[in-house]
């Protein structure tokens, strides 16, 4: 109705103008006058009348002189960034009116908090005296987690309930206002909202801290929701909460960060227990998985069944599936964006979990209070204890072992309010025994130094030096065949990346780099008996480096646009023998000749990759919006793998003078639309995505120790699309999100010869094509200790290559397989449910406590992990399937918190 | 390497209440099967060379022979060799034809295998050059106490080695075979005239392979053939293992390494994805699948007797009831050696 009548009177104005008090001209005494005063003297000398409110214009004073121009001229000037309008009621009446839209946004928004019964707290910003109503103001400030004031990326800031804005990397928001009242909505899931009665007086900033949400929210948040879809630029990206996994059901009560991932729309994986996931028909090598800006090359405990990350150590993970911006390169599919948590700037926390098969534990606090802090937290697994029950009745399992422990340290230094430096460590190991003769170890460890400076309130930076270390080593014990297999990967990392806020531009722009060197492999006899032959696969050098540029643009109140640019290098370089092959097709250890060598640091392979990234967001109105994307990726190294699951073993290549960086173009569409205040949240997206030089093995092929690997590899073709739809409900007793995908996944190998081809050239699906994909998830409150979490999958059996007919030869019975991947396993599903009680949140109790019951596979049903045949002797080939869970898995779990 | 893996991998599996079901994914079977040719030239038996078509992955085995096929063995340095007919098994293995008479492949010359089919199909394989076979130094074994799995009781046995010395060359494939013989005796008081001993014959579990380029010299120590369990059929009386040892072609290496990767790793549960080994022998009159491999080869063979006095106790158990010949494999002809 205020709407309605606020343009009735905008209406009148338009017709009414003509000869009038505005155009009566001034003489410049009016300089330096209150507006109010000034207006009400105009009154007397002139014979004509103003209605105002007198606490809308009160906050003005006649700054200039205006001596000479009409009314109608100063009281443009001086209203011009104000929501106030002049309307003209006559010739010697004209009145004020405020546009009413804010206030509207402002008390519903009030309101709704009111439902929600959660308190409103008041705020102001900027000085009193500088108070212009509605002009437009610059909000600008960080959102920090409460307990060890780190930033919070990917926060919601919302004004009055509509179009906010969400934080960088650094937390940090910027928002345009017009001066006056608002209520400010600031919220990341799995932490407490906070709404803020705010009134900006002039430009300004507003810090704030979010608690960690209790688990008895009012609204519990489910897993792995994505947050404000809304109001995100780009689709596909994701803000996870680590809070919210939590409480989800997981496989021994080990909270699995990497399993949760799995249950998002576009996310898949091979198996129950298998290692990593793919992203929208990518395979695992290509995501880029950093923590704390590093990259990781394995993500995964005790051969994928737990994940490499320890939950109680990470702050927030970041999940790019689309539209990934300039600043990540080198993985062509995903982007999942790691940070760990810092210290408590006050005061000591210890927090931990004692689970089936692990404990953890994590203790933060200040070395020097509000200046140095440091985080240190650890994980292992007492999982042989299992293998000491079972000994008695599986003897087989004497002398076998399954080891893993994970650790954190983090330790950061605020110099000032604008600098702080942080150093930050992780290192995971598994150590795996089967029967006493041979042991698997493998070990990844990250350390960094990061500097984060802001040099000025538009201008940030952050440095990071670092080094990353990759490596496994097998090793046989049995004294005639004694070896040790070894291989690593090393990479000093260097990172320079600036944000640069202008008005409506968000600036990044930075360069990255890092050297790396691998050992693809080192045999060596370790006892005299051994009749192992000492083999050193040559080093390989590379460095691959990036410069990027992007702007985050608001156009307009509705329209956001993120583009950049990203110019990435890769330099193969030597010391290096590179193989000659004559004819150079096919490749093929026949056609081996002569070698090249190349001396140390002399270029073998150089690569440059030109990346677009673009996003774009339109608010078609305040509960819905389209966005759009496009990103082109170049991926400089390859994971090789001759198994549909990959595996701790399996060895990273570079690009060379054979294998060409492989190229990705991906876009993706996206309408979201929200219902009910939030309540209710709707996206769908369609993607469609093709890759260049994808790196398949021929069948058959042995990787390990292979001094001619180019003859047993083959680059293709590959191809991506799909439609992902998600509902989900955010608010209230049940809350649940469900997401249906459709999507393909395919591969084309066509070389010049068959013995350069797969399936013959033609085209075949992925080992990861899985078209329907369905997850539900809910979190179901009891009480205020009770709650009850969920979810079940649905996924289409992925494709596997099936022995077609068998034969004889020398007595042996022998396989022959189909075309790649032209059968597909049953249909895999699953229900888990989980019971969430709270321990009581007495004051004077010293710690806090939860207990989680999880129950996997409440049905029992039997999902495919892998297939294998058996070619009993002489010639009848069966079929088998393994389940890793073949039955229901209950599990308890009790994680604690001292205060 | 990914084996082992796997072998943890279906270890958690117990841990964690996995389980293995059968699994039939219904797959067609081209409506033409290849032909198999698999054939065998060494010093130590008669030329033999066995034809069928593969057979369907249905449940049921049958390799129909291939009959009427013309089989010759060319060299160019020695005369051609004419194979014949000499058995069509009647458990669908396929037909066999052999040579009349033992020839002893020279060492330093090639020869290559050429079949006609009764329908005009024409096949030939690559020439397959012979070289030295080595030396078999020695055949040892060692008592190990052991489990088994499926039985999920303490089993017993001996590990049999190999110390080998390949020749003197830069490159080499060598391959070993086992024959291996232990007499079984049976409790017939239910079953009158059903024969109470037998011989039973055994062979390798898979392709023993091993090449120069991962071996340190031409000599191999310890070599790992044969696990022979302690039980009262096999040590009953003795357990005789006969160790044939070759080299081959780097090709037919290759092929039997294949069929070893295979064996090895079907219940790989990473799920490699196999090749069908590639052989040597291809079709040159017609767009016809076939699957073949041809070896030309000299050997050194070597054998011993384990006895049930090397075992460290007397073994105990009661002779199973029925005729000798329910095991498989079994015959009641005494072989020359067991004197």
């Amino acid at each position: 109705m205020t709407r309605v009548l606020f343009l009735l009177l905008l209406a009148v104005s338009l017709t009414a103008s003509g000869q009038s008090v505005l155009e009566l001209k001034l003489d410049g005494s009016e300089q330096d006058k209150k507006l109010t005063q000034f207006l009400t003297e105009f009154e007397r000398k002139h014979q004509v009348q103003f209605f105002y409110l007198d606490a809308w214009l009160t906050p003005y004073t006649i700054d200039g002189n205006y001596a000479g121009q009409t009314l109608s001229q100063m009281l443009t000037d001086i209203l011009r960034e104000s929501d106030l309008k002049m309307v003209l009621l006559h010739d010697r009446a004209m009145t004020f009116i405020k546009d009413p839209t804010y206030e509207i946004n402002r008390r519903e928004a009030i309101q709704v908090a009111n439902r929600r019964e959660q308190s409103i707290e008041k705020a102001t910003v900027g000085n009193p005296d500088l108070f212009r109503p509605g002009r437009s103001v610059t909000l600008r400030g960080r959102i920090a987690h409460e307990e060890d004031n780190s930033p919070i990326t990917g926060a919601t800031v919302v004004p009055n309930g509509h179009q906010g804005t969400t934080t960088d990397r650094e937390g940090r928001y910027e928002l345009l206002l017009p001066s006056g009242r608002h209520v400010l909505n600031v919220s990341f899931i799995g932490f407490k909202e906070r709404v803020i009665d705010l009134t900006v007086y002039d430009n300004g900033s507003l810090n704030l801290e979010l608690q960690e949400a209790p688990v008895l929210l009012e609204e519990v948040v489910i897993n792995s929701q994505p947050i404000n879809e809304l109001t995100i630029s780009r689709p596909g990206q994701l803000q996870l909460s680590v809070g919210a996994m939590k409480k989800q059901p997981a496989l021994m009560g080990e909270t699995d960060l990497v399993r949760q991932l799995q249950s998002l729309p576009g996310v898949n994986t091979v198996g129950e227990a298998a290692a990593g996931f793919n992203v929208r028909g990518g395979s695992i090598d290509q995501n880029l998985v950093l923590y704390d800006g590093l990259p990781l090359f394995n993500t995964s405990h005790a051969l994928g069944f737990f994940s490499a990350f320890n939950s109680d150590a990470i702050r927030e993970m970041s999940f790019y599936r689309g539209g990934i911006p300039a600043e990540y390169g080198g993985r062509v599919s995903s982007v999942l964006d790691i940070r760990s948590k810092g210290g408590d700037p006050e005061k000591w926390r210890v927090n931990g979990g004692l689970g089936l098969v692990s404990a953890n534990l994590s203790v933060r606090g200040p070395i020097q209070k509000n200046k140095t802090t440091f985080a240190v937290s650890g994980r292992g697994t007492y999982a042989n204890w299992y293998l000491d029950l079972l000994r008695d009745a599986y003897k087989d399992l004497s002398n076998s072992e399954i080891g893993f422990y994970d650790g954190e340290l983090r330790i950061d230094h605020s110099f000032s309010a604008e600098s702080k430096l942080s150093f930050s460590y992780y290192r995971s190991f598994d150590k795996l025994r089967v029967r006493g003769d041979t042991t698997f170890r493998w070990v990844n460890q990250l350390g960094s130094l990061r500097l984060d400076q802001i040099f000025s309130p538009r201008l940030n930076a952050s440095f990071l030096l670092g080094m990353g270390d990759y490596n496994y080593t097998v090793s046989n014990e049995v004294p005639t065949q004694a070896f040790d297999l070894n291989y690593k990967v090393t990479y000093p990392t260097f990172k320079a990346d600036f944000l640069y806020s202008a008005g409506k531009h968000r600036l990044s722009f930075g360069l990255q780099s890092a050297y790396y060197s691998f050992q693809p492999g080192e045999l060596k006899p370790t006892s005299p008996a051994s009749n192992v032959r000492s083999i050193t696969m040559e080093q390989q050098q590379a460095l691959e480096s990036g410069i990027y540029l992007s702007d985050s643009y608001s156009a307009t109140d509705r329209i956001v646009i993120d583009a950049g640019l990203r110019l990435s290098y890769f330099q193969n370089m030597g010391p290096a023998t590179v193989n000659v092959y004559d004819p150079p097709t096919p490749i093929d250890d026949r056609n081996l000749t002569d070698s090249i060598k190349y001396p140390s640091g002399e270029p073998i392979a150089t690569f440059t990759g030109l990346e677009p990234r673009a996003a774009v967001r339109y608010m078609i109105d305040d509960k819905s919006s389209v966005k759009l994307s496009f990103h082109r990726i170049y991926q400089y190294q390859h994971l090789i793998s001759n198994t549909t699951a990959v595996t701790p073993v399996d060895i990273w290549q570079p690009s060379n003078s054979f294998f060409k960086p492989q190229v990705s173009d991906q876009i993706s569409f996206g309408y979201f639309r929200d219902f009910k205040q939030k309540t209710y949240e709707a996206y769908a997206e369609v993607f469609y995505k093709s890759m260049d030089n994808v790196l398949d093995f021929k069948d058959g092929a042995q990787l390990i120790l292979n001094k001619t690997l180019e003859a047993d590899l083959l680059q293709g073709k590959g191809e991506a699309y799909g439609l992902e739809t998600y509902f989900s409900k955010s608010q209230g007793r049940l809350t649940w999100a469900l997401s249906y995908t459709y999507s393909r996944s395919f591969r084309t190998i066509r070389g010049p010869t068959s013995n350069e081809s797969i399936n013959n050239g033609e085209q075949f699906p992925s080992s990861f094509d899985q078209p329907h994909m369905v997850n539900l998830s809910w979190n179901y409150r009891f009480s205020k200790r009770w709650s009850m979490t969920g979810g079940f999958a649905y996924r289409t059996g992925r494709p596997v290559t099936v022995p077609l007919y068998g034969f004889t030869v020398d007595g042996y019975g022998v396989a022959y397989f189909s075309g790649r991947n032209q059968q597909r396993i049953p249909d895999y599903h699953r229900l888990d449910i989980a019971f969430v009680i709270e321990g009581n949140h007495k004051l004077k109790k010293p710690w806090t406590g939860s207990w989680i019951i999880s129950f996997l596979n409440v049905y029992g049903r039997r999902n495919a992990y892998s297939y294998f045949f058996s070619s009993s002797y002489p010639g009848l080939i069966n079929t088998y399937q393994l389940s890793i869970l073949g039955t229901i898995i209950p599990s308890v779990t009790y994680n604690f918190k001292f205060k | 390497m990914k084996g082992l893996l796997s072998k943890l991998t279906m270890l958690f599996a117990v841990v964690w209440m996995g389980c293995v079901d059968e699994v039939d994914f219904g797959v067609n079977p081209p409506k033409e099967l290849p032909y198999v040719i698999d054939g065998l030239l060494t010093s130590g038996d008669t030329a033999r060379v066995s034809i069928s078509k593969a057979y369907p992955v249905d449940g049921r085995f049958y390799s129909a022979p291939v009959l009427g096929a013309e089989v010759r063995i060319t060299s160019p340095e020695d005369s051609d060799m004419e194979l014949e007919l000499f058995i069509t098994k009647g458990d669908g293995y396929g037909a066999i034809y052999k040579a009349k008479t033992l020839f002893v492949p020279v060492v330093g010359h090639s020869y290559q295998l050429n079949v006609k089919t009764a329908d005009g199909v024409e096949f030939v394989s690559t020439p397959q050059r012979v070289d030295e076979a080595g030396e078999i130094e020695s055949i040892y074994f060692e008592f190990v106490q052991g489990f088994d799995r499926v039985q999920n009781i303490e089993q017993d046995g001996f590990n049999v080695y190999v110390d080998a010395i390949l020749p003197n060359s830069q490159s080499w494939s060598a391959q070993w075979k086992l024959r291996t013989t232990y007499m079984v005796r049976t409790d017939t008081q239910d079953c009158l005239g059903c024969p109470s001993v037998c011989w039973v014959s055994d062979r390798e579990d898979k392709p023993l392979l091993v090449q120069s380029k991962f071996v340190g010299g031409n000599r191999v120590g310890r070599v790992f053939v044969k696990y022979v369990p302690i039980n009262v059929q096999t040590l009953n009386d003795r357990y005789h293992i006969e160790v044939i040892q070759k080299t081959i072609s780097n090709e037919a290496w290759e092929f039997y390494d294949g069929v070893r990767y295979q064996l090895e790793n079907s219940s790989s549960l990473f799920q490699p994805v196999f090749s069908s080994p590639k052989g040597n022998i291809t079709a040159v009159t017609a767009e016809v699948a076939v699957i073949g491999i041809f070896t030309a080869s000299r050997d050194v063979r070597k054998s011993i007797f384990i006895t049930p006095e090397d075992v460290p106790y007397k073994i105990l158990g009661v002779f199973p009831a029925g005729p000798c010949t329910m095991f498989p494999n079994s015959t009641t002809r005494k072989p020359p050696f067991w004197n």
